[in-house]
C-alpha cells in the first residue's frame, strides 16, 4: 500500500507542478478527485485483496446472481 | 471533407474496429455462441451482419449534418446539455469497466494459457507503463500503428485457421436445419454485442477524416468480420463439438494447441500469443483515449495529457478489483455486459437519431 501512496503522490506532484504553470485550475480540481479515487480504490484492493469483485456486486444489484 | 494530419481517416479507424474486437471475438463469442446455436454456431455472424451494416448507416446520417463532431458533440446538441451530460456520465463509466476488464481478460488469457501460477501483476505493470507511455502521443500514431498491427494479425490468425483445417469434422458443425434458425440468431445477440463497439469510434469521431465513407467502409470490412468470425466459431466447435466449446476456456487457443504438423511443428501457441497480445494493446489504447476524451468533454477541459499517469494506476487498481476468475468475466459477458453494449452501441444512436429527425436536427 505504501508504494501506491508514493506513487500517486508523486505523479500529483509531477503533474499538478505543470498544471498551476499552466495556471489549469479546472484541471487541477479533477485531477486531484481522480487521484482521491485512485487511492480510495486502491484501500479497498490492497486491505482486503480476496474480496468481493466489482462485477459480483454489479450481478448482486441487479438479481443476476450466478 | 479536407484531411488533416492530426485526424485519421475512416478507413484505419475500421481497421482499429476490427483489432479491437479480436480480443472479445477469441475469447467469449465462441462460448457464447456454442452455448446459443449449438452446431449452428458458426452461422451466426451471417445472421446479424445486417444489424451492423445499419448502424453504420445510422452515423452516416448523423454525420451528414455533424460533419466534424464527436458522439458526445452529437448527443448533447440533440438531447439537450442536461440529457447529454447524463449520457456522457453513463458511457464514462461503462468505460471504464470495459477498460479494466479487458485488462483483466488480457491478464488471465497470459496465465492461464502459458504462465501457469505467475503473479499477474508481473504481467499488468509493464503493460501499463507502456500503454501510458504511447498515451501521449495521441490517437494519431495508435493508428497508423495498428496499420501494421493488423496485417500481421489476420496473416497469422488465418495461417493458424488453415492449419487447423484438419482437425475440423464436418459432423460437429452439422446438422443445420430450419429449427437452428432461432437459436442462430440467439448466437448473433452476442456478436452484435462485440459489433456494438463500431460506436465507440465515435467518441473520436472529429478527430476522424473522410466520415461521408463510413458505410462503404463499413461494408468493406463487415466481410472480413463475417468471414473471420465464422472461421473463430468454426474452428473451436468443429475441432471440439460445441458441448466442449461451450465448457472451456479459451476453446480457440485449446484449438491452437491440437496443430501439429507432420508430428514437428507443435506448441505454437506461445509464439502466435505475441500476435494477440499487440490487439489487446490496441484495444486497451483505443479504449483508454475514449475514456479520457469523454472525461475531457465533460469537464470541459483543456487537455487529457495530465490524467495519463494517474489513469493508467486507476486502471491497474480496477484491473485487480474488476473479476476474481474467469467465470465471472464470462457469466458478466453472457448476462449483462453483451445487453449493456446492445445498447450504447445500437439501441441509443438509433433513439438518438429518431429524436434528432424529430427535432430536425438531422
Amino acid at each position: 500500500m505504501i508504494p501506491l501512496f508514493i506513487l500517486v503522490a508523486g505523479v500529483s506532484i509531477f503533474e499538478i507542478s505543470i498544471m498551476v504553470k499552466k495556471k489549469q485550475k479546472k484541471e487541477i480540481i479533477v485531477f486531484i478527485f481522480f487521484a482521491l479515487i485512485t487511492l480510495v480504490f486502491g484501500l479497498c484492493y490492497f486491505l482486503n485483496p480476496s474480496k468481493k469483485s466489482i462485477i459480483y456486486w454489479i450481478m448482486n444489484i441487479l438479481g443476476l446472481i450466478y | 471533407m479536407l484531411s488533416d494530419s492530426k485526424k485519421i481517416s475512416i478507413r484505419q479507424a475500421g481497421f482499429l474496429f476490427i483489432t479491437y474486437i479480436f480480443t472479445t471475438s477469441i475469447n467469449l463469442i465462441p462460448i457464447y455462441t456454442s452455448i446459443k446455436a449449438k452446431q449452428g454456431a458458426w452461422l451466426a455472424p451471417i445472421g446479424v451482419i445486417g444489424v451492423f451494416i445499419l448502424l453504420s448507416f445510422i452515423w452516416q446520417g448523423f454525420y451528414k449534418q455533424y460533419t466534424n463532431s464527436s458522439l458526445m458533440e452529437i448527443y448533447t446538441d440533440i438531447t439537450g446539455r442536461f440529457v447529454g451530460k447524463v449520457l456522457i456520465i453513463l458511457h464514462l463509466f461503462w468505460m471504464f469497466l470495459l477498460t479494466s476488464l479487458y485488462l483483466r481478460i488480457l491478464i488471465h488469457r497470459l496465465v492461464e494459457s502459458i504462465y501457469a501460477n505467475v503473479n499477474m501483476d508481473i504481467f499488468a505493470i509493464p503493460f501499463l507503463i507502456v500503454i501510458v507511455y504511447t498515451l501521449r502521443f495521441g490517437l494519431v500514431p495508435l493508428a497508423r500503428f495498428n496499420e501494421i498491427v493488423f496485417p500481421l494479425l489476420a496473416l497469422v490468425f488465418y495461417m493458424l485457421v488453415a492449419l487447423i483445417l484438419p482437425n475440423i469434422k464436418i459432423k460437429f458443425l452439422t446438422p443445420v436445419t430450419y429449427r437452428s434458425i432461432i437459436p442462430i440468431f440467439q448466437g448473433g445477440v452476442g456478436i452484435l454485442g462485440v459489433f456494438a463497439y463500431f460506436t465507440l469510434l465515435f467518441i473520436v469521431g472529429d478527430k476522424i477524416n473522410n466520415k461521408e465513407k463510413i458505410v462503404k467502409t463499413t461494408l468493406q470490412i463487415s466481410i472480413f468480420l463475417v468471414l473471420s468470425l465464422t472461421a473463430i466459431i468454426s474452428v473451436a466447435i468443429g475441432v471440439f463439438s460445441y458441448k466442449v466449446a461451450q465448457r472451456v476456456h479459451l476453446p480457440f487457443l485449446i484449438a491452437v494447441k491440437q496443430i501439429s504438423l507432420f508430428n514437428t511443428l507443435e506448441k505454437i501457441e506461445s509464439a502466435v500469443l505475441p500476435f494477440w497480445l499487440l490487439s489487446d494493446f490496441v484495444l486497451i489504447c483505443f479504449f483508454m483515449i475514449c475514456t479520457l476524451s469523454l472525461l475531457q468533454y465533460l469537464f470541459n477541459l483543456s487537455s487529457t495529457q495530465p490524467f495519463i499517469n494517474i489513469y493508467g494506476i486507476l486502471l491497474f487498481i480496477l484491473s485487480n478489483l474488476v473479476a476474481n476468475n474467469f467465470f465471472e468475466i464470462q457469466y458478466f459477458f453472457e448476462d449483462f455486459m453483451i445487453y449493456v453494449n446492445i445498447f450504447f452501441g445500437f439501441i441509443l444512436p438509433t433513439l438518438i437519431l429518431i429524436i434528432g429527425k424529430i427535432r430536425k436536427k438531422v
